[in-house]
């Protein structure tokens, strides 16, 4: 690549990320096993699990940083194993630690990378335009030591878009944000993907994934245990739950339904019930209610969310 | 050479570019070269004005140390500050990061050798007051800027080297003095009672094989760096 060239893309119709059959073991620890998925471009694809899943190592392999031990690999087309820096060089990064250099100013932080991915020319407007999109074009000169975590994670992403990636990989990017930082953190990799980046994202925040992913894959132990979009993912952990409110609603009433077999178990608070109730009892559920006196305002199944179906595929309760 | 330059162009800018740090930094090497070059040739003008190889021992051993104190945050304070990884997952050849990094230390080193020899020569002007003005021979010139160039490049490669395994730099740090101070004073103790007398010949003879055995080392050191073996939380 000559300096001052943009990458070109190594296989324009290529998937951004092609796993298959994917091992990684460090003699007799498996950190992943028969790791298969597909990431097409131009989505935010969630990549979640646990700790200790196989997360970061399935990004380390990404990176050409590890060398899988069985499968196959590849990057926009290209086998990180084979060329990592052709890799590297289209890919956008940021790990787990921001990595900016404390010492050095957000414009100092910036450039640097700016010269390793030899944006030549181009490198300074497009550092002012990041600069400025992000709020911390006023900040420039100061050293990112003296910056919020907020602050440093926002330059951090900035500098993984520098080069304009086609693919940027984000590992726990929301991790010690504030909550309007991460929102918008979150709406600008939503913005990305609706510009054309993949996004390939690893985070524990579920919330966050339900509202940008297209398709999440949830790793245990190093395999993919479920794979599709989040409210697909969510349907599968469909919970027995059901919300009743309504006036004359009292735990005598839900003793009576328990013990007639209709619900399960029951919570009430406020005039509002939470109950258990299997899904062939759930037609009859407003009709005994009413022939106990109950008036009732509402009652509707409790929706599934991803964190639900998160803890299911880990062997956890629903909270 | 472009990214080599790019990986020393930060080092250095870490050292010296930004603020306070450059503050803390530049008082380091000026205590160095005052140390060096004030009170050293005020200490041994006699060697200076006779132009004996001992007037530039401590110009190779304190170039070293400072070297290899630099070398020795290559991937250790790397390391210590979670730079590494995102490091490691740049485009940058693993060439390109070592030779970046000793380039820095080598740089920083020679600076203050050749500011410690201008400063020596204006000392012994100052101090010994000779007859006409005193201008430090080529072979003084030579032998101390050679004489850094070589022990810095040989104490860089160990730092370096050391650096990419160890956690902490200021093991390193202290490691690379020891292994540069004791075998010099050993060295000159030795020497002195064996009557060994320093020419410039023998001098020049050293320097060459010190500044091969530490390019040598560099490349032990860049055949060393393995990405895969390098990052956090393996």
């Amino acid at each position: 690549m000559l300096p001052g060239e943009m990458a070109e893309m190594p296989e324009p119709g290529a998937p951004a990320i092609e796993l298959a059959d994917v091992a990684l073991h460090f003699g007799p620890v498996r950190a992943l096993e028969q790791l298969t998925l597909t990431v097409p471009r131009g989505i935010v694809f969630g990549f979640l699990g646990p700790n200790g899943a196989g997360k970061t190592s399935t990004l380390r392999v990404l990176l050409g940083l590890l060398r899988a031990t069985a499968g196959t690999v590849r990057v926009l087309g290209v086998d990180p194993a084979a060329d990592p820096r052709r890799v590297r060089g289209q890919v956008g990064v940021l790990l787990e630690h921001d990595g900016l250099y404390d010492r050095l100013t957000a414009l100092a932080n910036l450039e640097y990378h700016a010269r390793i991915h030899h944006l030549g020319s181009a490198a300074a407007p497009r550092i002012e335009e990041l600069l400025r999109a992000c709020g911390l074009w006023d900040r420039r000169r100061d050293r990112v030591a003296t910056w919020s975590k907020g602050m440093r994670q926002k330059l951090a992403v900035a500098r993984a878009l520098l080069h304009r990636p086609p693919l940027v990989l984000l590992d726990e990017p929301f991790s010690g944000l504030d909550p309007v930082a991460a929102v918008e953190l979150r709406d600008s990799i939503a913005a990305l993907a609706r510009d054309g980046t993949t996004i390939f994202l690893t985070t524990h925040d579920l919330g966050h994934v339900e509202k940008i992913c297209a398709t999440v894959a949830v790793l245990k132990a190093g395999k993919v245990i479920a794979l599709g979009a989040p409210g697909e993912l969510a349907a599968t952990a469909a919970r027995d739950e059901v919300e009743i409110r309504g006036a004359g609603l009292t735990e005598a009433v839900l003793e009576a339904l328990q013990r007639d077999g209709f619900i399960a178990t029951f919570a009430l608070a406020d005039a509002t019930a939470r109950v258990t109730c299997a899904v062939a009892m759930r037609p009859r559920l407003g009709a005994e209610l009413a022939q106990r006196g109950v008036v009732l305002e509402e009652l509707h199944t409790v929706r599934a969310s991803l964190e639900d179906a998160f803890l299911a595929l880990m062997g956890e309760a629903p909270r | 050479m472009t990214d080599a330059w790019t990986v020393a162009r930060k080092e250095l800018g870490e050292l010296f570019g930004e603020r306070l740090s450059r503050r803390g930094a530049m008082v380091q090497a000026v205590i160095l070269t005052i140390g060096l070059g004030v009170l050293v040739p005020h200490e041994a003008a006699v060697l200076w004005l006779v132009g004996s190889p001992e007037a530039i021992i401590l110009f190779l051993l304190l170039p070293a140390i400072v070297a290899g104190g630099i070398g020795a945050d290559a991937f250790a304070g790397e390391r210590e500050r979670r730079t590494l990884d995102t490091l490691l997952a740049t485009p940058l050849s693993d060439a390109a990061v070592v030779a970046g990094k000793a380039i820095a230390a080598i740089s920083v080193a020679l600076a203050v050798a050749a500011g410690s020899l201008v400063i020596g020569a204006v000392t012994v002007n100052v101090t010994a007051h000779p007859a006409a003005l005193f201008v430090p021979s080529p072979a003084l010139w030579a032998g101390g800027l050679l004489g850094a160039l070589a022990c810095s490049c040989v104490s860089t490669a160990v730092a370096i080297a050391l650096s990419l395994r160890t956690p902490v730099a200021r093991s390193v740090q202290q490691m690379v003095s020891l292994m540069f101070v004791l075998p010099a004073l050993v060295g000159g103790m030795l020497a002195r009672y064996l009557g060994f007398e320093l020419t410039w010949p023998h001098v020049f003879e050293v320097e060459a094989v010190a500044i091969l055995a530490g390019l040598a080392g560099l490349a032990v050191a860049a055949a060393r760096f393995h990405r895969d073996r390098l990052f956090e939380n393996r």
